[in-house]
């Protein structure tokens, strides 16, 4: 089941030297810390002249899509899903 | 180098969420109204078709899980595989959303083998999207393209320029790309079902059943590509945009003001592209699939979006519409560069400084955000990606 959050949330990112790569670690949300085992997918789209960073991660229970706008520096939750 | 990406959106999906792997998966766009537009092997493998609705679907297999498009992702990843056969040759040509061809004929210095690069391309496109491809290696684009059908899904299948009439001679007519059912039909009506037999066929008696394309097939079916030399520096032959509306439209005045955001869309893209057209039709799809498409070719070539409003709602006059619409399309044809100033008459040059204005806004801050007021009756449709979108690279 999708459901759509859209709240600012914290996130814990390491930038790789080789590659231009983020690698999502963590990200907290209502209070919780969820370690991210692994991200399944990212992508990037422009809303006008502002690039988002799409990522789809796992805990390795839940899915999660988070996005990062690169103009305010702004990590968003934007859905949980779940499965069934 | 022929690549298609295998299943492309439903895999991408797939990937994005492990728990869909291995389960018949269909995409679909975000409206209450919209068919499938991809799916999963699983879901093929059990007869799920693209353009099935949601409904037929759900009877032939109630274990399909339907997953709602992101036009974006695909977009991105595109543009992505894009980069990566870059890195091999400068020459790649984006066919559509998931299909290249890559020209190696210069990159032979600098790998070993059309084979190496091939099984690069398919290890890094695996590695970093989790998707695979099938991949086709021959001397023209023509064989490429068949040899890349032939070893779907995950397939690498190489021709050599010697083996291209063996590889060719036993598969069937409609593996060529353009023989459709009808013409298949044609075809094993003369007694001939594989390439082989129609290659040996004459082609004097081909020409007279199918014209000139009685030459091309003839010439296909032996695995020469007659179009080689078809490409006009990368000019489009058409552009168009459509929409699918959630509730079918009968009031001449909405279909207007959707005519005119279509006939917008469509200025857009001529002016992004530097091309101007002499040629506009308008499509229309009534509730029971009924297409019927006019067209107009005025007697100078234009990028102005008023005018393709112009034309094309002169096309609506002339229909008498039997029902609502379901779909509507504007597109333009006959196309050629930008050369010089293209407006004609006076008056226009305002209008030109106008739309280049309102091309500025839109690119800072999204599309749709400034837009002709006439458009504000309707509410904002949703809309399906067509498989034959190229996307213009807008991340460097
Ligand atoms: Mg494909």
């Amino acid at each position: 089941m999708l459901t759509r959050v859209g709240e600012r949330v914290v996130a814990g990112v390491v930038f790789r030297k080789e590659g231009r790569k983020m690698e999502l670690k963590w990200f907290l949300w209502k209070g919780r810390k969820l370690e991210i085992k692994e991200t399944t997918y990212m992508w990037r789209e422009r809303d006008g002249r502002e690039l988002i960073h799409r990522f789809v991660v796992t805990d390795g229970k839940d899915l999660y899509e988070l996005s990062y706008r690169q103009e305010g520096l702004m990590w968003f939750l934007e859905a949980v899903e779940t499965d069934g | 180098m022929y690549i298609d990406m295998d299943a492309y959106f439903a895999s991408v999906e797939q990937a994005s969420r492990p728990y869909l792997r291995g389960k018949p998966v269909a995409v679909v766009g975000s409206g209450k109204r919209t068919v499938i537009v991809a799916s999963s092997y699983e879901a093929k493998r059990l007869g799920i078709k693209t353009g099935m609705t949601r409904g037929e679907a759900i009877r032939k297999l109630p274990s399909l899980v339907f997953v709602e498009g992101r036009n974006n992702k695909y977009v991105d990843t595109c543009v992505r595989i894009h980069e990566i056969l870059l890195r091999y040759t400068p020459e790649v040509e984006i066919c559509s959303i998931d299909e290249f061809f890559a020209d190696l004929t210069g990159s032979l210095l600098l790998f070993p083998s059309p084979a190496d690069i091939a099984a690069a391309v398919k290890r890094e496109i695996g590695e970093r999207f989790g998707i695979t491809c099938s991949v086709g290696i021959a001397p023209n684009k023509l064989v490429a393209k068949i040899a890349g059908e032939f070893g779907k899904p995950d397939g690498l299948v190489a021709v050599e320029k010697d083996d291209v009439e063996r590889f060719m001679e036993g598969l069937p007519v409609e593996s060529i790309p353009g023989i459709g059912r009808k013409m298949k039909e044609a075809l094993n009506a003369l007694g001939i079902r594989t390439c082989g037999e129609l290659r040996d066929f004459p082609v004097s008696v081909l020409r007279r059943r199918f014209g000139i394309w009685g030459d091309y097939l003839s010439f296909m079916a032996r695995g020469t590509d007659p179009f080689r030399a078809r490409d006009q520096g990368g000019l489009p032959r058409s552009i168009g945009h459509s929409m699918t509306f959630e509730k079918n439209i009968g009031d001449r005045v909405v279909i207007r003001a959707r005519l005119l955001e279509l006939s917008g869309m469509v200025a857009r893209r001529l002016r992004k592209e530097k091309i101007v057209a002499k040629g506009f039709s308008l499509t229309l799809r009534y509730p029971d699939f009924t297409t019927l498409t006019k067209r107009m070719t005025l007697p100078f070539y234009t990028p102005n979006g008023r005018i393709i409003y112009e034309t094309v709602t002169a096309l609506l006059d002339s229909f008498r519409l039997k029902d609502a619409v379901r779909l509507l399309g504007v597109s333009a044809f006959n196309v050629r560069r930008f050369a010089a100033n293209p407006s004609l008459f006076g008056g226009l040059d305002r209008e030109e400084r106008l739309w280049k204005a309102v091309d500025d806004v839109n690119d800072a801050f999204g599309e749709c955000s400034l837009r002709p007021a006439t458009t504000l009756l309707c509410v904002r449709h949703h809309w399906v990606i067509s498989p034959a979108y190229r996307p213009v690279c807008f991340f460097s």
